[in-house]
């Protein structure tokens, strides 16, 4: 089993703050220092040097690299090892293999017979805990798409070596048998994951620069692309940063409050739950021509209001190009949600196409409409059995520290996904956001039902002085449960949610 | 199994050998183009059609526990790969696999995998690939006296090989994929088996066209 959710929670979360706070105004010299590098790098990868778009240099213009001598795309980028990025994804294996038999668990007991026994049986679905299985997985496939990009792979040839280190982990990193969804969590997950930390340590690092403070503080998001610019010695290398990883915006907003949640007796429960919540946004997803993925991305990560973690999302934008006039924006993009509320848990890996509009309502006014849907290829929402087990199901084997043997208290299967947004702006400022979202499930290994999960919200802010603001946000949970018995039973919940918060602006 | 595997890997050997064989046969011309500048052929069109040894074999969750066995089921399959030339290192597009296979009471069923799939090679100068895909696949099957019956199921696949005359219009490739079918629920006519997955186990060859 990959490192559980609360050895997670501490890193991941310093990791997030980290990010920000070394991105943030607060040592606003800091800030405005790294947008201003940020944009000045980008006009210069854009803008053909003396010897035209590629100079024996080898500088990176967006979209056609030029390889360097050593291997590399551009000076400031790793050189291209996937020798060393299989082997890497082999050793993040091993790490987690003994840090797994350090713990005691029996699962790490592999032999050659465990590994045959595994390839004879083929896959199966685990019984694994819903945060294990939703966020542990993909964390530690972040490590399997780094080892790529930090060995100076693109991210499609990361995106295979993730594919590659989480099959390798699940026929031959334990004695469990090999977990499908564990491979579809951990492959798309890490891809999304993977990316999102890469890219937020680039905004870290300073190549340009000596000091190895930026490159350590990197290393704490991106471990395995820290580390190899540790043994490479790129870390002490002074070159330009990666043209490509260097985002056209960046912004943020981090949010303090309370929420209430209601019930379906009560519109609000009378205790309020504190929470704090980061976004980021990396790049312009709303406009412009891309190929590359990733090169904008929306990231969302709520800690507390209920739970340890109660929201974790990435967008991820792989293509993207403007329609018509320019008006429209049509979007791809990859989708990573971890959900956790009153109604339902809710995880899944997913793609989706959004359209967008602009409108110009006044002067200062404009409003931003976004609306699409997709596939979610694995999703996982919370059982609600009509009728609970009686027994739980005998143990397959002895049991032993690190095999779960359930009951799993989760359902998978595949579905699809809709979403729509408008977003009011004042002054380029958000000061209204409404949001419907909804995520069909149809299970193929749990309780036998199709899900419909939607989200309803309102958001309303408003500045108070400089980057700090307030907002209230209405959010109304429904789930809906149409089981396949005999009966052909429906089930619905529904939740209400309030939230008061203060917001800084972190651009 | 080891007569039908022999047999499907002495096909697939045979095959390899004799396309290199049907290359050569054509005149110098060939070899002098060859030896000239390496370049990608103009098409970035990527068409596989292949055929392979197939062993299958269902399961579900708790038949371990349930005390319940199946046996490998070992047959052959097809496959099709449809897809572009994303790079000198990467192919995307679409797979269509079928698999026909009969119960241990000699009832047919077929199984077609439609998936999205991507093929990837570490290295430009050398014919490794790691292949994987996502998709569906459809089970088909005549269990019942009255009626065929069609089920949907979640599929995964993964695999590796080596392609010969990659930067030929027409090279051959050797590949080991492992399908994966979720279907949920199988229905048979003494009830219906929960949270059955099917494993699919392929080792075979297929001509390459660019």
């Amino acid at each position: 089993m990959p490192a559980s959710p609360s050895t997670l929670f501490r890193p991941l979360s310093c990791a997030a703050a980290l990010c920000l706070l070394l991105a943030s105004p607060a040592p606003a010299q800091t800030a405005r220092g790294l947008l201003e590098d940020a944009l000045e790098k980008t006009a210069q990868a854009v803008t053909p040097g003396p010897g035209g778009a590629a100079t024996a240099a080898g500088s990176q213009s967006p979209g056609r690299p030029t390889v360097q001598p050593d291997g590399r795309a551009c000076a400031g980028c790793p050189q291209r090892r996937p020798g060393h990025a299989l082997l890497q994804t082999t050793y993040v294996n091993l790490f987690y293999g003994l840090g797994n038999l350090a713990r005691g668990q029996v699962t790490a007991r592999i032999t050659p017979a465990s590994w045959w026994a595994n390839m004879r049986h083929g896959w199966v679905w685990d019984l694994d805990d819903f945060v294990v299985n939703q966020f542990g997985h993909p964390y530690q496939g972040s490590n399997y798409f780094n080892t790529g990009r930090g060995n100076g792979l693109s991210f499609w040839e990361s995106a295979a070596t993730t594919a590659f280190g989480s099959a390798t982990w699940e026929y031959f990193g334990e004695t469990n048998r090999a977990s499908l969804n564990d491979f579809i969590n951990t492959t798309l997950g890490g891809i999304a994951l993977g990316e999102m930390f890469h890219r937020a340590a680039w905004l870290v690092r300073r190549p340009e620069t000596t000091g190895l403070g930026r490159e350590i503080a990197a290393a704490a998001i991106d471990p395995l692309t820290g580390l190899n610019r540790f043994l490479s010695g790129d870390a002490s290398r002074v070159t330009e940063k990666p043209a490509d990883l260097v985002p056209v915006s960046l912004g943020g907003l981090a949010l303090v409050g309370v929420l209430w949640q209601g019930s379906e007796g009560r519109a609000v429960e009378s205790t309020g739950k504190p929470f704090v919540e980061m976004d980021l946004l990396y790049g312009d997803m709303a406009t412009g021509r891309s190929r590359t993925p990733y090169d904008a991305f929306f990231v969302r990560l709520r800690l507390g209001g209920g739970s340890a973690i109660s929201s974790a999302r990435i967008r991820g934008r792989l293509a993207g190009r403007p329609l018509g006039d320019g008006r429209f924006q049509l979007t791809v993009s990859q989708n990573y949600d971890f959900d956790k509320n009153a109604a339902y848990e809710f995880g899944a890996q997913a793609f989706e196409v959004n359209l967008g509009v602009t409108q110009q309502l006044s002067s200062r006014v404009s409003v931003r409409i976004v609306a699409g849907g997709g596939v979610t290829v694995l999703g996982a929402v919370n059982s609600r059995p009509l009728v609970e087990p009686e027994d739980p199901m005998p143990a397959a084997i002895e049991s032993g520290q690190g095999i779960s043997e359930g009951p799993r208290t989760f359902d998978y299967g595949p579905g699809s996904n809709f979403a729509a947004t408008v977003t009011f702006r004042y002054d380029d400022r958000e000061f209204a956001v409404l949001s419907a979202e909804g995520r069909h499930l149809y299970v193929v290994d749990g309780v036998r039902a199709n899900h419909l999960l939607q989200r309803f919200s309102l958001d309303l802010l408003a500045p108070l002085r400089g980057p700090l603001g307030i907002g209230v946000s209405g959010e109304y949970f429904d789930r809906r449960t149409y089981f396949k018995d005999d009966a052909r039973t429906r089930q619905r919940f529904y939740y209400p949610q309030f939230r008061v918060f203060l917001t800084w602006r972190l651009s | 199994m080891s007569r039908r595997i022999g047999v499907g890997l002495c096909q697939v050997l045979v095959l390899v050998w004799l396309v290199p064989a049907v290359a050569t046969a054509q005149t110098g011309i060939q070899p002098q183009q060859a030896d000239a500048t390496s370049t990608p052929p103009p098409s970035r069109s990527w068409v596989v059609i292949g055929a392979a040894a197939t062993t299958l074999r269902g399961d579900c969750t708790f038949c371990e526990v349930e005390g319940r066995e199946f046996r490998y089921n070992h047959t052959r399959s097809l496959t099709a790969n449809v897809g572009i030339r994303l790079s000198s290192r990467m192919d995307a597009g679409a797979e269509v696999a079928w698999v026909p296979a009969t119960t241990v009471a000699g009832d047919p069923f077929r199984t077609t995998f439609l998936l999205g799939i991507a093929q990837f090679r570490p290295w430009e100068s050398q014919g490794f690939f790691l292949k994987g895909g996502a998709g569906m696949a459809f089970v088909r099957n005549w269990l019942f006296a009255d009626r065929t019956l069609t089920q949907k199921a979640l599929a995964v696949a993964i695999g590796g090989g080596w392609v010969f005359r990659r930067s030929e219009r027409v090279g051959v490739q050797i590949y080991a994929t492992q399908h994966a079918a979720a279907l949920g629920d199988f229905e048979l006519p003494e009830g219906t088996l929960e949270n059955v997955m099917g494993n699919f186990w392929s080792i075979g060859a297929a001509v390459v066209f660019r």
